[in-house]
């Protein structure tokens, strides 16, 4: 009879714990037309603390095995990062004006200002979230965010995008790799290439659209242009024409963009880890599109009042297909040290439209 | 009251612990598997109603407690004289709710109507005149480089044309903006006329050409100097580009390019009102020197015949730029 190796580890158990998001469209509806109507009535200084409260909401609706997510941001410190972010844009918009090589100067200085001023933005809105007490951090280094936010984007314009899919990569992994969570770093380990297959199908797909439009919209531009003299017959075609190219070209990018994001963002997490812990993303590019689309209807038919509640939509459907594959238990995370970070930078890089979503 | 079910952490593990919260006589009882702690309410910070989002209870050593029963904490709070936040009791209140839709919805025509409009003419009121000097030269520059062509309308007849202008009676020119008149060939222009900010006007010589009288081109040399005196140039950069700011802001997060459409047709609203706008600055300096209106009405009625373009410009009102041009007679004759 054989015994038990006394010495065997014990097998870890593993189970999966997804995202659950617990707030409502009409709960963020009320705080949204608050925040807008004071944001408003004092000119736009409250817009930090309406920030902080937009974020809190989010966060805190955000569960994950029993307890919540937190945002400790400061709305001082935003209001500050908010104002040197417009004197910053303010400066740039008035160098363009005074003249275009001001703009152009302008403008590589910014391009040049702009990978520290991510740096910084990443670090404060990571250490400003906290998951059960413990901070979140980002150590990475400013020389590696010049290669990736501003090499890297000056070498996909250079090659015409053919760096793009090596950019995208570089990007995930300067984020994912430099996380820690408390005193436990994240880890990032998908190759280069798999993101060149991403955008190679994403080609194809781009292909079989613009066929299929044309395909649509050739006869019916025929049908408008043969005779010579403008009729109503006609000119209903031409206009038919116009509306059917632009409802396609919204539909085919937004259709390119859910099939990119939604494969990258699974890809990425999928190659994702946080000590013995891994990661799972299953987000569907065909419903990811229908959310978009229908968000987008509400939000311009309802003149704007519909948009929490596609916010609030959205962040259902992407928090309900991640999951956290947990190894052993999540209780064995311990504090890292504490940090002071001012909000500059991610005031200063949300007002040049730079969306880190990560 | 009973006490409060939460979850207790100590802000260096991420174990949880589950406890209740009491309070009594001033004093936050956190009690629970394991966990045992006092501490006075007044020094406890306790995060503020957002929803029905889950709220924090912190000791000021870093340990918290996070409560999802939202309502009994209330109770609780309120029970000891803490109140929720004046701004979360107005997130409460669904009567103030729809006042702020509606109020929302009020703001955004206001804004739409009034506010964009109002603040793009004051900053173009008070932009210097040496940047709109030098903008309007660089742009002739790049329109001779890549439009233009020079003038073949002879010189007699130019100078015909512009002493006839310099004669009028122009409310701007007491403001002390000078007019320049200068003449181009463009086939890709055809017929027409445009104004630069510093106040210099081009007139392409199809449009000099397609003039039965001098008297019409006056009438659109004046609603150009409407452009120029009413600084339209400027304004309508500015007021597209906060419309462009805040579209995007509505419908950027969820596609940037379906933010489009709905700029461009407010853009071009917007554009055709300053349009409108030049055209009334031109009955009135007509009017104001003694010539009839009909010859501006008349020039329009033959640039629009000469186009050919009536009746898609008609399936395109909404994109157009410019009133369309029955709209344009219409409004010129009854003035």
């Amino acid at each position: 009879m054989t015994l038990p190796d006394e010495n065997a580890p014990a097998p870890v158990r593993t189970w999966k714990e997804s995202f659950v998001f617990s707030g409502t469209g009409g709960e963020y509806f009320r705080i949204w037309i608050v925040n807008i109507l004071l944001t408003v009535l004092t000119l736009g200084i409250y817009s930090a603390w309406a920030k902080v409260r937009r974020t809190q909401y989010f966060y805190r609706n955000t569960r994950l095995a029993g307890a919540g997510f937190d945002y400790h941001g400061n709305p001082i410190a935003i209001l500050k990062g908010r104002i040197v972010a417009a004197l910053l844009f303010g400066g740039y918009y008035a160098a363009g004006a005074v003249s275009p090589v001001a703009g152009v100067v302008a403008f590589v200085v910014l391009m040049c200002v702009l990978p520290w001023l991510i740096t910084r933005s990443l670090r404060f809105r990571f250490y400003n979230t906290s998951y059960r007490g413990l901070r979140f951090r980002f150590t990475g280094s400013t020389a590696d965010a010049y290669k990736t936010f501003l090499l890297f984007p000056i070498g996909t314009v250079f090659t015409l995008g053919l760096l793009g899919p090596m950019w995208h990569h570089s990007l995930k992994q300067y984020i994912h790799a430099n996380a820690s969570f408390g005193r436990t770093p994240f880890t990032f380990d998908a190759t280069v290439s798999s993101f060149y297959r991403i955008y190679l199908a994403a080609a194809g797909v781009l292909v079989l659209l613009v066929l299929g439009a044309a395909a649509v919209v050739v006869p019916l531009l025929m049908a408008g242009t043969t005779n010579r003299q403008p009729s109503a017959a006609n000119n209903a075609a031409l206009m038919l024409s116009v509306m059917i190219i632009a409802a396609a070209y919204v539909f085919a990018s937004v259709g390119l963009w859910a099939f990119t994001t939604a494969r990258v963002q699974n890809l990425t997490w999928a190659h994702t880890q946080l000590g013995p812990h891994r990661f799972m993303s299953e987000i569907g590019a065909g419903r990811l599109v229908f959310i978009t689309l229908t968000n987008l209807l509400g939000i311009v038919f309802t003149l704007g009042l519909y948009k929490p509640f596609a916010e609030v939509r959205l962040t259902e459907y992407l928090l309900g297909v991640s999951t956290v594959v947990v190894s052993g238990s999540l209780n064995d995370f311990v504090a890292g040290e504490k940090l002071e970070i001012s909000a500059t930078g991610e005031e200063a890089v949300e007002m040049f439209d730079v969306d880190l979503a990560i | 009251m009973p006490p409060v079910p939460a979850s207790y952490f100590d802000g260096r593990h991420a174990q949880a612990y589950a406890v209740t919260i009491d309070v009594d006589r001033g004093i936050a009882i956190v009690a629970g598997d394991g966990i045992e702690r006092r501490e006075a309410l007044a020094a406890l910070s306790i995060t503020d109603v957002l929803g029905n989002a889950p709220r924090l209870v912190r000791f000021q050593d870093g340990a918290f407690c996070e409560v999802t029963d939202g309502e009994g904490l209330r109770r609780l709070l309120a029970e000891h004289g803490v109140a929720p936040s004046a701004v979360s009791q107005w997130e409460g209140s669904l009567r103030w709710i729809w006042a702020g839709a509606v109020a929302f919805l009020a703001v955004l025509f206001l804004g739409y109507r009034y506010g964009i409009p109002v603040a793009a003419g004051i900053v173009a009121d008070n932009v210097p005149a040496a940047a709109t000097t030098r903008l309007s030269a660089e742009v002739l520059a790049i329109l001779d480089r890549q439009v233009f062509a020079p003038t073949r309308v002879p010189q007699e007849r130019r100078d015909v044309i512009v002493r006839a202008f310099d004669r009028l009676d122009l409310p701007s020119r007491a403001r002390g903006t000078e007019y320049r008149i200068v003449f181009r060939k463009s086939d890709m222009l055809g017929a027409n006329a445009v104004a630069l900010p510093s106040g210099t006007i081009v007139v392409t010589d199809d449009l000099v050409e397609l003039a039965k009288d001098d008297r019409e081109l006056l009438g659109v040399l004046a609603h150009e100097a409407g452009h120029v005196d009413r600084r339209h140039g400027l304004r309508n950069v500015l007021q597209n580009s906060i419309v462009g700011l805040v579209v995007a802001w509505f419908i950027g997060d969820v596609s940037t390019i379906a933010a489009a459409a709905p700029t461009a047709l407010i853009q071009a609203s917007y554009s055709r009102e300053l349009e409108r706008e030049a055209d009334s600055y031109a009955v009135d300096v007509l009017r104001g020197n003694g010539i009839p209106v009909r010859h501006l009405a008349d020039i329009l009625r033959r640039l629009d015949e000469k186009s050919g373009y009536k009746d898609a410009s008609r399936a395109l009102g909404y994109l157009s730029s410019h009133p369309a041009t029955d709209e344009r007679l219409q409004r010129l004759e009854e003035r």
